[in-house]
């Protein structure tokens, strides 16, 4: 008798590598969503579990690095202030993937400040924002993404226009701009996959309805009346770079944008051809759709080959930590340099 | 006063000379330079003039970014250098002297107790105080006040606004405040790290404001359990500088409502930011609370930036750049926060015939209570001293009862003894050298002290 070997990515791991502890949000929140296909799409790009460095803050998007990548490093930081960690990690050790997991409480709110100049640097991050628009950790209240008229469970109704986390991202010239469904399982997965394979900050704004809070009739960000409202921008396809030989992408319409280590994505228009390169174009149609009330997911804008914090720091390739003594210690004519300097 | 010529060569007094170079560069006939020296009125090296080549073209005083740098000039002008404080002294006006808008004292019908949660009791208790403007930031355990808030100023004309972060909520409140008006906010440790800043500020503007800080768990994250270890920021801590705000602690749901509203007077009669510091217990537990027979209707302070005819010469500021002028500021200050020793207060419980004498603050002080029930029963003399503001320490009511005493137990949670520091640091001010023996009962990282521990600690120390 022989049984089915369990199957393995290119570096030889199992899925089963890449999950973390059992998860402690409620039963059906969409975080749980996302933090399966964070673990699905590292698995399916083969990324290093010990070279994954996961980063949050507080509140319940925040809790979720411990459910996913078991085996990377873990930093639950300050609230709000994850953005400006990671920039510290990042500059310690440039070999870190670096994965941050935060909500719209901890991101659009009191970690403003840190996420814009964090995008502005173009810290390298794929930054997942778990967003339902309300604070799930302290019961209930009101998130700066929470829409005009959306109510609150017990009645109160928000009359303070939302904050929109794409079309901030894109305006500070983020590479790398997406939004998805936590209802969405095969686009998210997609969206993740190629933020991976970006090089830079990767912003993705997952709207995640929050089962407790936020999912009764007059919510707009229930469960059901986003699935009502989506609206897939395009079909995403991704051919990572280790299949590239093996795939043969069909010509035709879809849009493709390549990535730095050649990895590939495929667009197929929907509804209407919509042009993720386009940072204009895009925000005529987002504003459009939200006017209308329409929920518009996919790979929103992508723009290859911005220079990120290492170029602008003119840091070495391999970690500073990493180097022997005699190529990080300055010689006695540096020394002598600086000295003349002062005197 | 001498007529121009049309064309005015430049003129300087080189004190008022910044060294900065511009117009050095834009003389094209090379008229301006450096001097070889420096001026050793001003430390700093200014620009000398020579005429000779000048055409007048004016180019050099444009450039010049100082009001009383290079001016056009008659050359041979007598000029002699005024006081700018004199040319621009105080303002004429025609406004009113601001006078204080008393607050008015309204009686409040007789009802029955309300039986609610200590975090209710004290926004119940900042809205009898006047208390109409409240900013916060949700944090666990602290967030049924904001809710509350929420909740009911709508309905009273009042502004509840939910900040993007305590770092907004301390400025928001600093706004008000500033306007005279009272405002207040809940927050827990964490948050309360974060205001620390704004109430330095506050302090340093002399703006009132109450603090209702349901300490938790830390450092950092911590948890959301109970602890009391922010009375070192709140006695020794509050931001920079000298500072010094009244803090009280409540231990009972309606000792919640009653010193919220008490903060509230506090704040206004020193215009200085009030703490109420209670624990994670507290704010959760459940009590009977009676309302009080008078509720106040804020007035307007002279002092506030109001926005209207009469306060329109007031200012908000906490910068002296002079340095004569800051030291006099502190010593106000200190000589206010001196004034405000007459403010400290503290319950003592069967002290009049006890040897062995617990100390604690809070929810720990009710274990205590509990505890000296216990050691009566068993024929020990004990008795509790609870400091009800913690700064300042009530120092003379604690120093007479120390003669008869023949042993200190601190009982509290924190792990360091927060509460001890502030015993034996404000006993040593008061000059008392030798403290009987102290010893003492803590638990900490969420965990309370419990009567049962309190009781075999003193049980353990007379067995000695």
């Amino acid at each position: 008798m022989t049984t089915n070997p369990v199957p393995t990515n290119q570096i030889g791991l199992t899925k089963q590598d890449y999950v973390g502890a059992k998860s402690t949000l409620c039963a059906g929140c969409g975080h749980d969503a996302i933090t399966s296909q964070i673990i699905q799409s590292a698995w399916e790009m083969g990324i290093e579990p010990h070279r994954v460095a996961k980063l949050s803050g507080i509140g319940c998007s925040s809790k979720t690095p411990t459910y996913f990548l078991g085996q990377a490093w873990g930093f639950n930081s300050v609230h709000g202030r994850a953005a400006s960690v990671c920039t510290g990690v990042t500059l310690a050790n440039r070999q870190l993937v670096n994965i941050i997991a935060s909500g719209d409480g901890d991101s659009m709110s009191i970690g403003m400040g840190q996420l814009v100049h964090m995008i502005r640097r173009n810290v390298p991050v794929v930054y997942i924002l778990e967003d339902n628009g309300v604070y799930g950790l302290t019961k209930g209240q009101f998130s700066a993404t929470a829409d005009v008229g959306s109510t609150l469970k017990h009645g109160s109704v928000n009359e303070i226009p939302p904050l929109d986390p794409c079309t901030l991202a894109m305006e500070l010239g983020c590479g790398f701009v997406a939004r998805s469904f936590s209802g969405n399982p095969k686009q998210l997965n997609m969206i993740l996959k190629a933020a991976f394979a970006h090089k830079g900050t990767a912003f993705i704004d997952v709207i995640s309805p929050c089962v407790t809070w936020n999912n009764h009739e007059g919510s707009t960000k229930s469960y059901k009346t986003l699935k009502d409202k989506e609206m897939p921008l395009h079909e995403l396809g991704f051919v990572p770079f280790y299949e590239l030989g093996a795939v043969e992408i069909p010509p035709g319409e879809a849009r493709e944008v390549e990535f730095p280590d050649g990895s590939r994505v495929t667009f197929r228009a929907i509804r209407e051809d919509y042009d993720p390169t386009d940072r204009f174009g895009g925000y005529r149609t987002i504003h459009k759709a939200r006017i209308k009330g329409e929920f518009l997911t996919g790979l929103l804008y992508v723009q290859q080959g911005k220079p990120t914090l290492h170029d602008f720091m003119h840091l070495t390739e391999a970690a500073i930590a990493t180097l022997p003594q005699a190529l990080v210690k300055p010689g006695p004519e540096v020394l002598q340099a600086c000295m003349d300097e002062l005197l | 006063m001498p007529i121009l010529k049309e064309k005015p060569r430049p003129f300087l007094v080189p004190e008022y000379c910044k060294g900065c170079g511009r117009c050095v560069s834009v003389c094209v006939k090379g008229c301006i330079a450096f001097a070889d020296e420096i001026n050793p009125a001003t430390g700093i090296i200014p620009i000398v003039l020579d005429l000779e080549k000048c055409t007048g073209c004016g180019l050099c005083i444009d450039a010049c970014p100082e009001p009383y740098g290079l001016r056009a000039m008659a050359q041979d002008e007598a000029y002699e250098l005024q006081d700018p404080a004199k040319l621009f002294g105080a303002k004429q006006s025609a406004a009113p002297e601001p006078v204080d808008i008393p607050a008015q004292q309204v009686a409040l019908p007789k009802t029955q107790p309300l039986i609610i949660k200590g975090n209710y009791a004290s926004a119940v208790g900042a809205l009898l105080a006047g208390c109409r403007h409240f900013y916060g930031y949700p944090i666990t355990p602290s967030t049924e006040g904001a809710e509350l808030m929420a909740k009911l100023l709508p309905k009273l004309n009042g502004v509840f606004l939910q900040a993007v972060s305590e770092v907004a909520t301390v400025n928001h409140m600093y706004g008000t405040g500033g306007a005279g008006l009272p405002t207040m906010t809940f927050t827990s440790s964490p948050g309360f790290s974060l205001m620390l800043e704004g109430i330095s500020y506050m302090i340093g503007a002399e703006v009132p404001g109450v603090f209702v800080n349901v300490m938790r768990g830390g450092p950092g994250l911590g948890n959301i359990a109970p602890e009391q270890s922010d009375v070192k920021l709140a006695c020794r801590g509050l931001g920079h500088g000298h500072t010094h705000c009244i803090t009280l602690m409540p231990s009972t749901p309606q000792e919640m409502l009653d010193y919220s509203m008490q903060a509230f007077e506090l704040s206004f009669k020193y215009r200085n930011p009030v703490i109420v510091l209670a624990d994670g217990y507290l704010g959760q537990m459940t009590g009977k609370v009676q309302l009080p027979a008078q509720m106040v209707k804020a007035g307007i302070p002279k002092w506030a930036v109001y926005g209207d005819r009469s306060h329109r010469g007031n200012l908000i500021s906490s910068i002296q750049l002079q340095e004569t002028d800051l030291e006099k500021f502190n010593a106000h200050l200190e000589e206010k926060y001196q004034s405000m020793k007459v403010e400290a207060r503290s319950e003592s419980y069967l002290t009049e015939d006890a040897e062995i004498l617990l100390v604690a603050c809070n929810t720990p002080a009710r274990a205590a209570k509990g505890a000296v029930k216990s050691l009566r029963d068993l024929g020990i003399k004990a008795g509790l001293f609870r400091p009800i503001t913690i700064w300042p320490f009530p120092s003379k009511q604690l120093q007479a009862l120390l003669p008869k005493i023949k042993h200190l137990v601190v009982v509290e949670a924190n792990a360091g003894g927060q509460i001890l520091d502030e015993l034996r640091l404000n006993m040593s001010q008061v000059g008392v050298e030798k403290l009987p023996p102290i010893t003492h009962v803590r638990r900490f990282g969420g965990m309370l002290p419990q009567q049962t521990e309190i009781v075999d600690h003193v049980k353990s120390i007379l067995a000695k």
